[in-house]
């Protein structure tokens, strides 16, 4: 145990360098407190879907992926 | 797969699910019927839409050469991977993206960004001491190859103790999660809450401290299915009372994840 000595100190900065760029996903696509826009495209059964119809009101998860076949 | 497994989870809390992907009605068709998904996937075919949304990857040929793959004339066209959380107004409340499109969300992380609560996790393991108590466990106990596994650490501090957060005041040691390296094991930076501003004698400057409970999260990243895996994970922290501090302690405590092979075609 010791006592606290507060009276001096330093501030370290560490930081990293990406190998990945590095992208800001805030302005990316839609934003966080906007309305997603309007898609109409078909489903896997061929069916036109229009996602705020058919959320009818619902929260809803909307997953963007690359592929479904790679 | 992950979204297929929360999906009866999140359809009862009453979400609606989409998938997008600029795959044909066909191969969505092919795919939905040999994993078994019951909820939309939207087709948009030459990426359009994703265009209009403006998630078009832009990074393709930087992100595949950094992991060494060739890049294919199918790899353009694909959007940056994420998933958004709308309220019952359609409003985007909440997205989520990972620098890296390798890294995949979890059924975890799905019913997390969707319901707010990550459902039920492996009972976590502990370490105590005089003035604290740790617990620590995962997302799951199982993972898959490139899923993002987090690590949840929930420190229970005494009254009357308080241990630092970052930045600390010279010398003192702020709270840090690690995990022992492990080949093909990727640890990402420790995500934790700010902590509150305690103020300090002789200089009128405040430093950030937690008191009661506070908990953070490691996202790790594991490559290769490893099968039974035991994480051992070292929790640093120095705590004070109003009078005395004592020197910097590292618990130890080991979490046990068992790996699984990815699904493939």
């Amino acid at each position: 145990m010791f006592s606290s000595r507060w009276c001096d100190h330093e501030r370290k900065l560490m930081s990293t360098t990406p190998t990945l760029p590095v992208l800001d996903f805030t302005s990316i696509g839609p934003r966080v407190g906007a309305r997603f826009p309007d898609v109409r495209l078909p489903d896997q059964t061929e069916r036109i879907v229009d996602l705020h119809a058919e959320r009818a009101g619902r929260r809803a998860l909307v997953v963007v992926y690359r592929s479904a076949r790679w | 797969m992950e979204l297929q497994q929360a999906w009866p989870e999140l359809q009862s809390a009453g979400v609606a699910v989409f998938g997008l992907s600029y795959d044909s009605v066909d191969v969505l068709a092919g795919f939905a019927e040999k994993r078994d998904i019951t909820f939309p996937l939207l087709s948009d075919e030459g990426s359009r839409t994703i265009r209009e949304l403006g998630l078009l990857n832009q990074h393709v040929v930087e992100q595949h050469t950094h992991y060494g793959v060739q890049v294919r004339d199918e790899h353009y066209g694909v959007p940056y991977p994420g998933t958004f959380v709308l309220d019952e107004n359609g409003i985007v409340v909440a997205k989520h993206f990972e620098q890296s499109y390798r890294v995949r969300p979890t059924a975890a992380l799905f019913r997390e960004i969707a319901l707010g609560s990550p459902g039920e996790h492996p009972s976590p393991v502990a370490s105590t001491d005089a003035k604290l108590n740790i617990l620590a466990w995962t997302d799951s106990s199982r993972y898959r190859p490139y899923q993002q596994l987090r690590l949840h650490v929930q420190v229970e501090i005494a009254p009357g103790t308080h241990i630092f957060a970052t930045p600390p005041p010279a010398d003192y040691t702020p709270l840090q999660v690690d995990v022992e390296p492990v080949d093909d094991l990727t640890v990402g930076a420790l995500a934790a809450p700010p902590g509150q501003p305690i103020q300090v004698q002789c200089i009128d400057e405040e430093f950030m401290v937690y008191t009661g409970s506070v908990r953070a999260t490691l996202p790790l990243l594991i490559t290769k299915n490893l099968g039974p895996t035991s994480l051992r994970v070292r929790v640093t922290y120095q705590s004070c009372t109003e009078t005395v501090c004592y020197p910097a302690r590292t618990a130890r405590l080991t979490v046990s994840v068992e790996g699984l092979d990815l699904i493939r075609d």
